[in-house]
């Protein structure tokens, strides 16, 4: 009688067990970033961009947004700058430009100086 | 005499019974264990870790898409990327590489019919320590997402939304970040922040990144600022154009191309769109829009070749 009801209790835990294992198994994988992936973030539609193609499409022309080359854009003399009270702190007037890195890589990894 | 038989077998018994239970436990936990244990492991940024640290960098994108298979298709073709699914639980991940290298990863979402989600890029900007950008973020606007989340190899990660409502994510990667050198082509080059309200938005990303803010006056009226860090320009943040409703405020990040038109002309060929056609940008090369096939928008820049002249820092 003690036997059988080791087994029967050793049965259940096992059960349990595993039901348990699964559980786990069903919240766990890669979500990324869970939340904004799964859908509580609202993306901007393509037809921002409307009309597709023509011209500058939702942009203007003139409408420009990449890096300047080094040295190759003289900052303006700028209206509102730290005294006119913008909430950034602009970079000194003395500071040049900045562009993006220009040295190639040399055959490293992306992680790696050559 | 027949009572201890008896007993003994009974024993013998239960102890075969408890020996087969256990084996089978070790079994069924040997099989399912690691999909709990491992739910994914994503890729260090950079090998070998480098320990560099750029703040400010936009060093990471994930696509979250409604077409894997299609995504593949078509970045696949168009910059010669490769992809590795990654094993996990889940079979929707996929890791983009570039010349063997990581530049992205893949993501499959349903999308509800009617929904005003779509597919998208979602920029990864490098920060020392994600729970401190948090702590700024959420001081000065912004809101949480997706709380700060460890992947052993890859780092810590978080997404947020800037005061105006912009996603985007920042990382503080275990193996460091990529060097400061000219993006190979095909790799990403460049990221603009498409605001409303520029001044407001870039005191923000000020406070999270740490960035030195330059004006970059147009002609056309609106509002561009440049934000870099170490000497070098990091992103833009530019006046959203009037456009009403439509404009969300939102990031594009912008893939280096040798031919903007070229690149163009392959994207439609490849069932994308061109969303803005290639015209002049500031560093005298040409830029564009596009859009996958499942609608994620992304940008083309070209740039001159790289010069040795520069020294890396």
């Amino acid at each position: 009688m003690k036997i059988l009801w080791i087994k029967q209790s050793a049965s259940v835990l096992f059960a349990v067990l595993v039901i348990g294992i699964a559980g786990c198994v069903a919240v766990g994988g890669y979500d990324g970033a869970p939340g904004y992936y799964g859908g509580t973030s609202v993306g901007y539609g393509v037809d921002f961009y409307q009309p597709f193609g023509y011209d500058f499409g939702g942009w203007q022309q003139g409408y420009r947004v990449g890096p300047p080359l080094r040295g190759g854009f003289n900052r303006p003399g700028r209206a509102h700058s730290e005294q006119s009270g913008t909430p950034y702190h602009s970079a000194p007037q003395s500071r040049p430009m900045p562009s993006i890195p220009m040295h190639p890589r040399g055959g490293g990894s992306r992680g790696q100086r050559h | 005499m027949i009572g201890n038989v008896e007993m003994k077998l009974r024993t013998k018994g239960l102890r075969q019974y408890l020996t087969q239970l256990a084996a089978t436990i070790v079994i069924a936990v040997a099989a399912i264990v690691p999909g709990v244990a491992a739910p994914i492991e994503l890729p260090p940024i950079v090998q070998p870790a480098n320990g560099e640290r750029h703040p400010g960098k936009m060093i990471w994108a994930d696509l979250v898409t409604t077409d894997l298979a299609g995504a593949k298709r078509f970045y696949g073709a168009l910059f010669g990327w490769s992809f590795r699914d990654i094993p996990g639980e889940e079979r929707n991940f996929s890791l983009a590489l570039l010349n063997g290298e990581p530049v992205g990863g893949l993501i499959q979402r349903a999308i509800q019919p009617g929904s005003p989600r779509q597919a998208n890029w979602l920029t990864f900007i490098s920060v020392p320590d994600v729970s401190e950008a948090q702590r700024i973020v959420l001081a000065h606007g912004g809101k949480v997402l997706s709380a700060p989340r460890t992947y052993p190899q890859r780092g810590r990660q978080a997404v947020f939304a800037d005061p105006h409502g912009a996603p985007f994510a920042v990382l503080q990667s275990s193996s460091g970040d990529p060097i400061d050198v000219l993006a190979d082509p095909g790799d990403w080059i460049w990221s603009s922040l498409l605001t409303p309200d520029p001044d407001k938005d870039a005191a923000f990303y000020q406070a999270v990144f740490g960035y030195e803010v330059f004006d970059l006056s147009n002609d056309d009226g609106l509002e561009h600022l440049l934000l870099a860090n170490d000497d070098y320009a990091r992103v833009s943040v530019n006046e959203l154009p009037p456009r009403g409703a439509k404009g969300h405020p939102h990031w594009l990040n912008f893939i280096r191309v040798l031919s903007t038109t070229d690149a163009a002309a392959k994207v439609i060929a490849l069932g994308g769109q061109i969303l803005v056609a290639p015209h002049l940008d500031r560093h005298g090369g040409l830029i564009a829009v596009a859009a996958d096939p499942a609608g994620a928008p992304f940008g083309l820049l070209e740039w001159p070749a790289a010069t040795s002249k520069e020294v890396v820092k």
